[in-house]
C-alpha cells in the first residue's frame, strides 16, 4: 500500500519526465520505492549496491535518458569510488535523491555517521546539492536539478530532509 | 587467442554502428585502435557492466557492448543480480569479458587465487555464458539477450603503452554526441543563455 505523500512525490517524478529509477532500497524512502515498484510510468530497477545504481543511471543519462538514483546518504560512501571516477574523470553525471539519515534528532546510533560523512563526500565530489523539505517543493527542485544536470558539468543531489520523509509516509 | 584477435572477431559479430564501452588497459587501447569514434574509454574498474547496461537502456535500439576485463568485472560482483534482471530482455546489449587471468596493467599479478567458473557465476542469475577460446567459438551474430561472452586470452607481448589521444571527459562528450546522432535526437543543450 502506498500513501498520499509518496504518490505526490512519484507524480512529481513522472511530471519531470524521469524515465528510469535505479534504486537501493532504504527505510526512509521506502514509501517512494514501493510506489515506484507498483507503477509503470517510470522504469524502476532495484539493485544491490549504490555503485551499480550510479553506474546504470549514469550510462542511461549519457544516452539521453532522464535517470534518477534513489538511495540513502550512506550510499555515497559505498559508491564513492564510482562517483569519483565518473564525476571527476569522465563527466558522467546523474541525479541522486538521498535519504538524509542522521539528521538532527536521529534516534539511531548507527545513523549519525551518515550525516557526518555526507557533507564532505558531496563537497569532494563537486556534487551540486539542495535539500528537499516538502512534497510541494519537490517538483521545482527536480526541475532545477535536471537544469543543472543538463549543463553536463555536475552530478546533482537532492537531500530528502526528515520533513519530506514524514510526508512520504503520510504523516 | 590474443586480446586483439578476440576483440576483432567480437566486433565482427556486432552491428557495425555498435557503441562500445571499454575497460581500461590493453582492451581500451585495442578497442580505440579498432573503433575510436564509437568507443567510450573508461578508467573505472568494476563499473563497465553497469555503465553499458544503462547506456543500452537509454540508447535503444542502438546496440551497446560492454567490454570488460576479468579484473575489472570482479571488482563489483554486486552488479551480477542487476545483470540477471536486465540482460534477458535487453536485446540491444552484449556483455563481453576479456579474461587473461591477470591484472596486466597493474603489474601482471593474478586476478584471483582460485579457479573461477564463469558459467556458474552468471548461471546463478539466469544468464548463459559463451566461452570463447578461439574466434570461431563466438556466436555468428551478437547481441543475444541473456548471453555473456567470456573470451579467454593469452598475450605474449608486453602491455601496450597508453597511446590514445583522448581522456575520459572528451570520450564521454564524443560518445554522448555519437548516441544522439545515431538515435536522431537533439544533443543536450548545456546552456540556455548566450
Amino acid at each position: 500500500m502506498t500513501v498520499v505523500g509518496a504518490v505526490g512525490a512519484y507524480q512529481a517524478l513522472v511530471d519531470s519526465d524521469v524515465d528510469l529509477i535505479t534504486a537501493v532500497p532504504d527505510s526512509l524512502l521506502a514509501p517512494l520505492h514501493r510506489c515506484a515498484a507498483e507503477r509503470d510510468d517510470i522504469a524502476y530497477l532495484p539493485v544491490c549496491d549504490e555503485a551499480t545504481a550510479v553506474g546504470i543511471a549514469a550510462g542511461a543519462r549519457l544516452a539521453g535518458s532522464r535517470s534518477l538514483v534513489l538511495m540513502e546518504n550512506s550510499g555515497l560512501r559505498r559508491a564513492c569510488e564510482t562517483l569519483a571516477r565518473f564525476t571527476l574523470s569522465h563527466r558522467l553525471h546523474t541525479v541522486l535523491l538521498l535519504a538524509r539519515r542522521g539528521a538532527f534528532g536521529e534516534a539511531n546510533w548507527w545513523g549519525l555517521p551518515h550525516e557526518e560523512t555526507m557533507h564532505p563526500h558531496l563537497r569532494m565530489l563537486s556534487v551540486a546539492a539542495a535539500e528537499v523539505d516538502s512534497v510541494e517543493a519537490f517538483p521545482g527542485l527536480l526541475r532545477r536539478a535536471y537544469d543543472t544536470l543538463d549543463t553536463g558539468q555536475r552530478t546533482v543531489a537532492l537531500v530528502a530532509n526528515p520533513s519530506f520523509v514524514e510526508e512520504l509516509r503520510g504523516r | 587467442m590474443q586480446t586483439s584477435e578476440f576483440l576483432a572477431a567480437l566486433l565482427d559479430r556486432l552491428p557495425p554502428d555498435s557503441l562500445l564501452v571499454s575497460a581500461l588497459g590493453r582492451t581500451s587501447e585495442e578497442l580505440y585502435r579498432l573503433a575510436a569514434a564509437r568507443t567510450l574509454v573508461t578508467d573505472t574498474m568494476g563499473d563497465v557492466a553497469a555503465l553499458s547496461t544503462g547506456l543500452a537502456i537509454g540508447a535503444r535500439p542502438l546496440t551497446v557492448a560492454g567490454i570488460d576485463t576479468d579484473g575489472s568485472f570482479l571488482m563489483n560482483l554486486s552488479v551480477v543480480t542487476a545483470l540477471g534482471a536486465c540482460l534477458p530482455t535487453l536485446d540491444n546489449h552484449t556483455l563481453a569479458i576479456v579474461d587473461n587471468g591477470l591484472y596486466e596493467s597493474a603489474g601482471g599479478m593474478p586476478s584471483r587465487g582460485v579457479p573461477l567458473d564463469w558459467r556458474q557465476l552468471f548461471g546463478a542469475v539466469g544468464l548463459t555464458v559463451v566461452t570463447v577460446r578461439t574466434p570461431a567459438d563466438l556466436p555468428e551474430k551478437l547481441p543475444e539477450p541473456g548471453v555473456v561472452v567470456v573470451g579467454h586470452v593469452t598475450n605474449d607481448d608486453p602491455a601496450p603503452p597508453a597511446a590514445k589521444p583522448i581522456d575520459g571527459v572528451e570520450s564521454a562528450y564524443l560518445i554522448e554526441k555519437y548516441v544522439a546522432r545515431q538515435r536522431g535526437v537533439a544533443y543536450r543543450r548545456p546552456a540556455v543563455k548566450t
